[in-house]
Order: structure tokens, then C-alpha cells, then sequence
């Protein structure tokens, strides 16, 4: 882990125009932050459950219903 | 039938749910802000009436429960190479995105929500939630909101345990490559102050309780079920920069996580404080100091609770997906 690469992610901004707290941000691996690599793995096998079930029909309900139009969301994860 | 309002992707709290939703046979259906803006979704919405149909479903006469995790759409920002029109473009398209997804809640008013939209809001402003909290009794840190260097150095000479700072809200992770950019709870003592802009941001400073242990109580319609996290330590220290966030400590093989018993004093304050907010759910945090004392840090109505669910046999994503059926089978009768 490193501390305050401010510079690094924030070019050009001066450190007073951010609170306090954004001074002291570090920079990890993603492998050694267990919350993201869970959810890098979790991206992988996407969503379980990205279905309406209506009607329910036993285990045909996953196969025939999904609505899912492929944006996966990763708030705030992503540098826009 | 139960909706559930959530994120289109992955999320921890509502696929669990789902799970149980399905061993038990129960209809529902899952739906996002954002499927609410694609052109080619299957909404179909009557402001006249106010009859919502989501995949031919009429919402209005079908759902007897909602599930909240969330339901605020992403405005796309169109790059259209002058910021300032493409900043204006996306305020006004998350403007309607807003009006929309709001329409959609307020139509649903009559539904047992779990939790309602307006006090998810609510609590979810960690500041009003603080000051809400001592009214209830509950200790809280001493909190301020900071805007220069002067009034960091008199909050330090006021006391020497020192402060810590965090968002008022929210960093997420910002990635880039293989790296994750994050803030964590972060010490400020005089050592951090040559360091410090003049002036900055308004930021939150809260006086340092250094934790014996905390604790994660997930709050269900009255019911409390607590975890307690003990650490090694509770700080994490890189170079100069001194954490306190058990964030940090989750991967440290002497970290434990134990069901726990709040006092009873304590989970009642707590009661009343969801009640205050309205909240029918949440996930509190606590810190309980060397005194034995516990203060109140936070709820968030959205929270994650799969990790204490499972480390705790707490079973919630069942005691949610059946609440939800229970409610929604009663509902109207």
C-alpha cells in the first residue's frame, strides 16, 4: 500500500480543493483488497439473479428470463 | 409479488435474498433506475392513472413488497467536447432521470417497503443521523466540520488523543490499472499539521476513540444482530500516515469476528433512534472504547450484511426474503 498519491490520481488539483480526507488516500493492489477482489471474482460470474420470474417454473426460471442488457455497475469504481 | 429495487449488476444483499425468494417459490420481480432509461426497457408508465407496468406486470396491483437497495439512475455524460454544455446536459438528463425514478417510488407509496426511499435518504446523511443520535442517548465522537489549518490546531490542542477524518459521504474506489485509490479513516495529529493546506474543503473531523472492539448490529423490524470485530491494533501505519479503519484489518489473521450481545440499554437508545429515522432497517456501526462505552458512528440503510450473515450464522438474506413474502402475502388483506 502507498500513501497520499494525491498527485498521482488527481493532476492538476490543488490539494486545499478536496476535503481532508482525499490527502491521506492510498493506493492498493486490487488482489490485496479482499472487498474488490471479491467483487472483480463476482464480476466474472456476473449477476446471479438479473431476472424477473414470471411465471415461476421451477429451474427454468434463471434460463428464460433474463433482461439483462449487459452494463454492468460498478459505481464509483471506474476514473470517468 | 415483492419487487426489488436494486443495482443492475452484482450486489451482495440482493442476490442472497433473490436465493431465498426462489426456494420458497414466491414471485418476484427485479428491476433497476437504470432499466427505467433504456430506450428499449419494458416500463410503461401512466402519469393519469399512476399505473406502473415493468415486463407487463401492473406494479400497482401485483407488489405487496419492496425490497430498497437502490433505485437512483447514472445520467450519461456525453463528451461532446466543451465541458461545460456536456456538464449542463448531464445536470438536466439526471434531473429527469430523478423526476422519473421518484414518479415510479411515489406511485409504489402504499407498498411495505423495506426500507422506505425517504428515510433511507435521511440516514443516510451521516451528519444529521449524529446529531439525531444523542437526542436518543447514544454517545457519539465530538464532530466538526473543518475548513482550515487554524481550526485542525485548535481541535489538537483541545485534545491530545487527536482527531481522525473522513468523507461526510462516500469515496468508493477509484481504479486504474491494476490499483484501487481509496480513503480510509485517517489520524490527524500535530504531526500531520505542517502538512495541511491553509485553507480546504469543509471536512469532517471526529474526536479519536481509540476501539477495544467493534461492532456491526444489523437492525430487522426490532431485531438486533450483532457482530463484534476485535483487531490487533487498531491502527494501520504507512510511512507517515496513520489509519484507523478496520478495513484494513479484515485480511489480518488475528482479526476476529464473534456474534454479539448488545446491552440491552444500548439496543433500546439504538430502537429509538431507527425510529426517529423511520428506518425499518439498517446496518449500525459502534465502537465500544476501553471504558466499556459505545458510541455511535453511523447507519446505512443499504448496508452490506452478507459478510456478518454468514461469519455469524445469521441467516439474514432467509430472515429478509421471508419478511418480505410475509408482508407481501398480507398486504391489503
Amino acid at each position: 500500500m502507498e500513501n497520499k498519491p494525491f498527485n498521482d490520481l488527481f493532476q492538476g488539483l490543488d490539494n486545499g480543493e478536496l476535503p481532508l480526507s482525499y490527502l491521506f488516500i492510498a493506493r492498493l493492489n486490487r488482489e490485496s483488497l479482499p472487498e474488490l477482489a471479491k467483487r472483480d471474482r463476482q464480476k466474472a460470474y456476473a449477476s446471479r439473479h438479473n431476472c424477473s420470474n414470471l411465471p415461476i417454473i421451477g429451474s427454468d426460471i434463471l434460463r428464460n428470463s433474463v433482461w439483462w442488457d449487459g452494463d454492468f455497475c460498478e459505481e464509483q469504481d471506474e476514473i470517468s | 409479488m415483492v419487487l426489488i429495487l436494486s443495482y443492475d449488476g452484482y450486489e451482495q444483499g440482493t442476490e442472497g435474498v433473490i436465493d431465498w425468494l426462489l426456494y420458497h417459490g414466491h414471485p418476484f420481480v427485479r428491476a433497476s433506475a437504470n432499466a427505467l432509461l433504456r430506450p428499449g426497457s419494458d416500463w410503461k408508465i401512466n402519469i393519469h392513472d399512476g399505473r406502473i407496468e415493468f415486463k407487463g406486470v401492473n406494479l400497482n396491483k401485483e407488489v405487496g413488497a419492496i425490497f430498497y437497495r437502490r433505485f437512483e439512475a447514472d445520467a450519461p455524460y456525453y463528451d461532446i467536447g466543451e465541458p461545460r454544455v456536456s456538464r449542463q446536459l448531464q445536470r438536466e438528463l439526471q434531473g429527469e432521470a430523478e423526476r422519473l425514478t421518484t414518479f415510479v417510488s411515489d406511485s409504489l407509496a402504499d407498498k411495505f417497503w423495506l426500507p422506505t426511499i425517504a428515510a433511507s435518504n435521511r440516514a443516510a446523511n451521516k451528519l444529521s443521523t449524529l446529531t439525531l443520535a444523542r437526542t436518543c442517548g447514544l454517545a457519539v465522537p465530538q464532530s466538526y466540520i473543518c475548513r482550515s489549518r487554524s481550526e485542525v490546531v485548535n481541535l489538537l490542542d483541545e485534545n491530545s488523543n487527536g482527531w481522525i477524518t473522513k468523507p461526510i459521504n462516500y469515496c468508493g474506489y477509484y481504479s486504474r490499472e491494476n490499483f484501487a485509490y481509496t480513503t480510509f479513516t485517517s489520524r490527524l495529529g500535530h504531526e500531520n499539521v505542517a502538512e495541511l493546506p491553509e485553507r480546504f474543503h469543509p471536512s469532517l473531523l471526529q474526536e479519536c476513540v481509540t476501539p477495544v472492539y467493534e461492532v456491526r448490529a444489523f437492525y430487522l423490524m426490532g431485531e438486533f444482530f450483532s457482530e463484534a470485530t476485535q483487531t490487533q491494533g487498531s491502527t494501520t501505519s504507512v510511512n507517515d500516515t496513520v489509519f484507523m479503519d478496520v478495513k484494513l484489518k479484515t485480511a489480518e489473521a488475528e482479526t476476529r469476528y464473534l456474534p454479539y450481545q448488545l446491552p440491552i440499554e444500548v439496543e433500546n437508545k439504538l430502537t429509538q433512534l431507527m425510529q426517529k429515522l423511520d428506518l425499518n432497517t439498517g446496518s449500525i456501526d459502534l465502537i465500544v472504547n476501553e471504558t466499556g462505552e459505545y458510541y455511535f458512528l453511523e447507519v446505512n440503510p443499504g448496508g452490506q450484511f452478507s459478510a456478518p450473515s454468514e461469519r455469524s450464522n445469521f441467516h439474514l438474506e432467509k430472515r429478509i426474503a421471508e419478511l418480505l413474502i410475509k408482508k407481501d402475502t398480507s398486504h391489503g388483506k
